[in-house]
């Protein structure tokens, strides 16, 4: 009898030790990439944001993959902040990739691609050593570097994979899907300061010294005391 | 590497009661809707968002997705995932499908039954949506930490990570970090 009480103690402490030990199984759902990525197909980072031409590109071109044959989900990460309650994962592109084509895949595996400023991550991608050496941009507007990355990678591993796609032409400039060309976006405003500054020149060449203008303004307003009818050239005009 | 233990993915599960609609039927009317407190949340024009809280669903082990789209009257303006507005807007509403919830309308103190009776949801300590709790009840974490008690008086509180769990237990996620601004 106390012979089995003791068997009873020891394999009571047994179990107690392996509860303690074992690794707190579970929890996700909790990264808005993948609650994203079953509805669409790519998922942008909150902060910094891609432009809006980028994101088209990468809708674009994941629709064409998809067509190709080639159906691919792309997360692009650029802050601790677009993995929820996964934070831990910033900064771990392959660990990263493989934890999101877990969580996205159902019938069958998801191809799954993860950029973040510290490298790619690649998931259920055969030839995934396309994108090996693939340099990360993080240069801007906003996420673009990462989102130009993306397209890269899309365009190596469809490839790679025998269903080749391109990448769409990105216009530069937030919300630059307006087609205007970024010579005229940029290069028109810096023109006008040129030529107002060249305007401002000459006119101060024209216009007599800065004491003189105070003395004409003067003039202006005593004549105006002296003549209720007379308005100061200053004066806005009704 | 090391990352936290509780960093194991987890699927949404297979059938409908793992993808509940965004909108009941007062909501899709865009009619008056009772908060537990007693007063109507009413649909009205978008208004700002005053916090915002994070909700997670898990029944039997696997993941319940949270919609976007709750607390939107029809017509939606969509953007691929996101829900941009719609006919009128409740103070409780989701924009995306990633559990974040968007709190609005001035002061209140809204609570997760307020959020489950815009969404048309049954919540008790008996059901969480659509499984049946069975004789543990629905448990509730917040920010990692167990809610004795009815789960549909949990506040929503700004930056709250509200765990809700029937069947299997799945050790909760005690932090989640917001978008900016929200």
């Amino acid at each position: 009898m106390a012979a089995s009480w003791a068997i009873r103690f020891v394999a009571l402490g047994a179990a107690c030790a392996a509860v303690a030990v074992l690794p707190a199984s579970a929890a996700a759902d909790a990264d808005p990439a993948s609650d994203t990525l079953l509805v669409q197909n790519v998922f942008t980072p909150y902060s910094p944001q891609v432009s809006q031409s980028m994101s088209k590109a990468l809708t674009d071109i994941t629709a064409q993959a998809q067509r190709a044959g080639f159906p691919i989900k792309v997360a692009i990460v650029a802050g601790p902040t677009d993995l929820g309650g996964v934070p831990d994962m910033f900064g771990k592109p392959q660990p990263y990739a493989s934890f999101l084509a877990s969580e996205i895949s159902f019938n069958r595996k998801q191809p799954t691609l993860v950029v973040m400023p510290a490298g790619i991550g690649t998931a259920n991608i055969p030839s995934a050593s396309a994108v090996a050496g693939l340099h990360v941009s993080t240069a801007g507007p906003g996420a673009d570097g990462l989102g130009q990355t993306a397209l890269s990678a899309i365009e190596r591993l469809s490839a790679a994979n025998g269903h080749p796609v391109k990448a769409p032409k990105v216009s530069s400039g937030r919300g630059g899907s307006s087609g205007v060309s970024p010579v005229l976006a940029f290069g028109a405003p810096v023109g006008l300061i040129i030529v107002a500054a060249l305007l401002i020149g000459l006119g101060r060449r024209r216009l007599p010294e800065d004491d003189e203008l105070e003395r004409d303004e003067t003039d202006e307003d005593e004549l105006a005391e002296q003549e209720p009818g007379r308005r100061p050239e200053h004066e806005p005009r009704p | 590497m090391r990352l936290p233990p509780s960093y194991q993915p987890r699927s949404i599960g297979r059938g409908p009661a793992f993808r509940p609609p965004p909108l009941g039927a007062a909501a899709r009317a865009g009619r008056p809707i009772r908060a537990l407190g007693g007063a109507d949340l009413r649909c009205g024009p978008l208004s700002r968002t005053r916090f915002a809280a994070h909700v997670e669903l898990f029944a039997h082990g696997r993941v319940v997705a949270i919609p976007a789209g709750i607390g939107v009257a029809p017509p939606l303006r969509r953007d691929g995932a996101r829900v941009l507005g719609g006919r009128c807007s409740y103070p409780l509403r989701s924009s995306e499908p990633t559990g974040v919830i968007e709190v609005s309308g001035g002061g209140g103190r809204p609570v997760l039954g307020d959020l489950f009776a815009v969404w048309g949801q049954p919540l008790s300590l008996a059901r969480l949506a659509g499984f049946a709790a069975g004789p543990g009840g629905v448990r509730a974490y917040v920010d990692g930490h167990r809610h004795a008690g009815d789960p549909r008086r949990v506040a929503l509180s700004p930056h709250a990570q509200i765990v809700l769990e029937v069947g299997g237990f799945v050790p909760p996620h005690p932090v989640y970090r917001f978008p900016p601004g929200r």
